[in-house]
């Protein structure tokens, strides 16, 4: 089915609610997958598969393990980067902006394509972006440009033997010159975006948990509406 | 005498402008939404032309309206259909209405039409794509509808005192744009000029159905006696408006978006504040006088079984003879207008000094309007994670210690809880201690929210009194979303209401009011603490009028003699 970059965001939103996110991690995470959808990236289809972490974990508040100048380390500790990975891409992004460059790192955690959205942001506001990490086959690079939202990527296969990390590390640098942004193309808004039928099912149902069961008593008084006899 | 050049007045304070019971006595402005999109479509000669009018008698059927711009081209498509009585409700909840309709993007062919058909009339139920822009319903004023009809039929004009009463034929139950259901979302929107500002596409929809119920009244009495029958007087026609019936949705629509109410509110003071700084000439003190003596026969002729509304409109009424009176002994010349404000505040309540603040507004439209061009704004937020804890705690104790001054252990403080229904997601109140859903409650008690934060923030600081805002936010992340509003929100002067939304004193009408006034609504006719009837474009020219002189002086319309 089609649907507005809107319908996408709020329904994102209210899923998220529905899962019990925190005021603030709602809006971020929407707005990180209806980002995803305008860089025609399959925000919506990334988030299905995230849901399967996000419905089974209890929300907890990640560990900072070290911070310097130019470092900060993260434990996720097994939960997605969708739950409250914004704030420390704003400390990171903080640093470098201070100092120069600045690493981040968040191990344990899970749905490591969805941070990109985050660090789009921090692309936008002039910082160069390399975010790396691995799954069990591949190596995977983003690379942001300062000022641009879009990354490149590129993936590699990785040596089997290995045991990947359940991690990803993000460099920051401030130098050199910012490009500047195109606008979202109006053509893509105006196209709308297609989303499985059944993944947008999921979302609504997740939707429903933050409704409450309407009453007899609710519905007669709770919204105040007048007589329409006129 | 020294060459002075009058100082701009500081703007009005945000504990002052921000006060709920103050937004909840806004009137329309100038730089209301119906006024903008009027001036638009007067000074750009909008062509507005029926291209299908496929009615029966009774006002069933299919109307088209094709409109040109000179940056493109529109349709609106309207389907009118019989409503069952027991299907008639203004509220969200209704799956059935008298008319349904769309404003689309360029031209609508036979496939797409026959698509609208389908989808149009089930509203919130149907899907559309990004060439819809406004997706709307109405309800017939029963009342007036049959009165009307019976008259024109009869080669009579209607009594012009029932559209005193009730201003209009339909009245509008939501007006949707903004992506929802698949329409087009408002980026599509930002490059044209035609609807870049806030609610523009929706304004002039609503504009469009004015134009249909009037052609529809005189098609179904033409067609109920075509040789007695008369067309409605274009007096008449002037003084019908677009009703509409708003509830406690509009609500969480403030809350949620304090930038965009900062920027409504700041171009209303900054206006204000312009306004003020002129010396007051005779011409404009005439101007004045005459806007406050149709102003207070709009108010006179308001009606509304509403206890608080009413006593409120009488004692406007009151205060404005007392005004004219004051007004008539001064002199002309700097500072009329601020002492005039000033005598305002000293001796009328809010309803007043609103209703001057909005008249004055009228004075200078060529310093005025323009700020009208500048209504909407990009709303994001940016967190401050490196922002010192100390100083995030001085933010909120220096810019929000409104909110800090509620006692939350007090019962009545938290006494309502805000909730969508599981009944078409309408948004209700509920009474904590009484009806269940608490725990799924709406963050609307952004005063409640500031304070849980602020307690949180100074445990926090005990232990690591040098921490920064990420710190606060690692350890406790539920406080993020509080956190980068208040962060955004200090930076400017309005955009907080100033209130607990969960008191159990507060009237969300309050809010209701201030949305619909920015939209340009006027007869304010509540019909309980939560609800609201309005009046759109009563007064404003007709489609025919586009093209003749206009001097954009068509607020608080006032009934017309000698028409029957």
């Amino acid at each position: 089915m089609r649907v507005s970059l809107n319908e996408i965001q709020v329904m994102c939103r209210k899923a998220f609610e529905g899962m019990g996110f925190a005021p603030g991690d709602c809006e971020d995470a929407a707005e990180l997958v209806g980002w995803l959808q305008l860089q025609g990236l399959d925000g919506v289809g990334a988030l299905e598969k995230a849901l399967l972490y996000l419905q089974a974990e209890a929300a907890q508040p990640y560990a900072l393990s070290h911070e310097d100048d130019a470092l900060l380390v993260i434990d996720a500790k097994g939960q997605s980067v969708l739950r409250c990975a914004a704030t420390v891409v704003e400390l990171a992004v903080a640093k470098a902006m201070r100092s120069g460059q600045a690493e981040l790192r968040i191990h344990h955690c899970h749905n490591r394509l969805l941070l990109l959205g985050y660090l789009s942001r921090a692309a936008v506001q002039g910082l160069h972006v390399q975010a790396r990490w691995e799954d069990a086959r591949q190596c995977h690079l983003a690379d942001f440009t300062a000022g641009i939202q879009r990354p490149a990527l590129l993936s590699e296969a990785r040596p089997a033997a290995d045991t990947a990390e359940q991690g990803i590390r993000v460099l920051f640098s401030r130098h050199g010159q910012t490009a500047t942004a195109p606008a979202n193309p109006q053509s893509t808004l105006q196209q709308g975006f297609t989303v499985n039928e059944h993944t947008w099912q999921r979302l609504k149902q997740l939707a429903e948990h933050i409704l409450v069961e309407s009453t007899d008593a609710s519905r007669r008084h709770g919204a105040g509406g007048g007589s329409d006899a006129d | 005498m020294p060459n002075t050049v009058p100082a701009i007045p500081a703007l009005r304070p945000a504990s002052q402008v921000m006060d709920l019971a103050r937004l909840g006595s806004h009137f329309q402005s100038p730089l209301s939404f119906v006024r903008s999109s009027m001036r638009r479509m007067m000074q750009q000669h909008w062509h507005i032309q029926r291209s299908c009018f496929d009615l029966d008698g009774q006002g069933f059927g299919t109307a088209i309206y094709r409109i040109d711009t000179p940056h493109g081209h529109y349709h609106c498509v309207i389907f009118s259909a019989y409503l069952p009585p027991e299907k008639r409700s203004d509220r969200v909840i209704a799956d059935q209405w008298d008319v349904t309709f769309v404003l689309v993007k360029g031209d609508v062919d036979a496939e797409q039409l026959a698509d609208l058909q389908r989808n149009v009339p089930l509203q919130e139920a149907g899907r559309f794509d990004a060439r819809v822009l406004v997706l709307s319903r109405a309800n017939r004023s029963l009342r007036n509808f049959d009165r009307f009809l019976a008259a024109l039929a009869e080669g009579q004009q209607p009594d012009p005192s029932q559209l005193a009463e009730v201003g209009y034929l339909y009245r509008t139950t939501a007006v949707y744009g903004n992506g929802k259901f698949g329409i087009a979302d408002f980026g599509c929107l930002q490059d044209n000029p035609d609807f870049n500002q806030p609610f523009s596409a929706q304004m002039f929809t609503v504009y469009l159905l004015r134009h249909f119920s009037i052609e529809q009244i005189n098609h179904m009495a033409q067609a109920l006696d075509p040789q007695r029958a008369v067309q409605l007087a274009p007096a008449l026609q002037r003084y019908l408006g677009v009703g509409n019936a708003t509830g406690l949705g509009m609500a969480p629509f403030l809350i949620n978006h304090p930038q965009l109410v900062e920027r409504w509110i700041s171009t209303r003071e900054t206006a204000l504040a312009l306004v003020l700084a002129q010396p007051a000439d005779p011409d404009r003190l005439v101007r004045l006088q005459a806007l406050l003596a149709r102003a207070r026969l709009h108010v006179e002729q308001s009606r509304t079984e509403d206890q608080r509304q009413h006593e409120q409109n009488l004692q406007t009424l009151a205060e404005l003879a007392l005004l004219t009176t004051w007004l008539g002994a001064q002199a002309t010349g700097a500072g009329l207008w601020s002492r005039l404000l000033a005598w305002a505040e000293a001796q009328a309540g809010v309803g007043c000094q609103e209703l001057l603040a909005s008249l004055l507004l009228e004075l200078y439209p060529e310093q005025v309007t323009p700020l009208a061009e500048h209504m909407g704004v990009n709303e994001s937020w940016q967190l401050d994670a490196q922002m010192p804890l100390g100083q995030l705690r001085q933010l909120i104790e220096q810019q929000y210690g409104w909110a800090l001054e509620y006692d939350f252990s007090a019962v009545d403080a938290e006494h309502f809880f805000w909730y969508r229904s599981a009944e078409k997601e309408e948004p209700r109140l509920g009474m904590r201690a009484e009806e269940p859903g608490a725990e799924k409650e709406m963050q609307l008690g952004i005063a409640r929210n500031i304070q849980q934060c602020h307690a949180a923030l100074l445990k926090h600081l005990q232990l690591e009194p040098q921490a920064l805002t990420a710190h606060f936010l690692i350890a406790q992340p539920a406080f993020k979303g509080t956190v980068r509003r208040l962060q955004g929100m200090a930076q400017t002067t309005y955009g907080e209401i100033r209130a607990n939304l969960l008191a159990r004193d507060m009237l969300p009408i309050h809010l209701l009011r201030c949305k619909l006034a920015f939209f340009g609504a006027g007869k304010f006719d509540p019909k309980s603490s939560r609800w609201v009837r309005i009046t759109l474009f009563q007064g404003a020219p007709l489609v025919s009028d586009i093209g003749q002189p206009f001097a954009d002086d068509w607020n608080f319309a006032v009934r017309p003699q000698g028409e029957r």
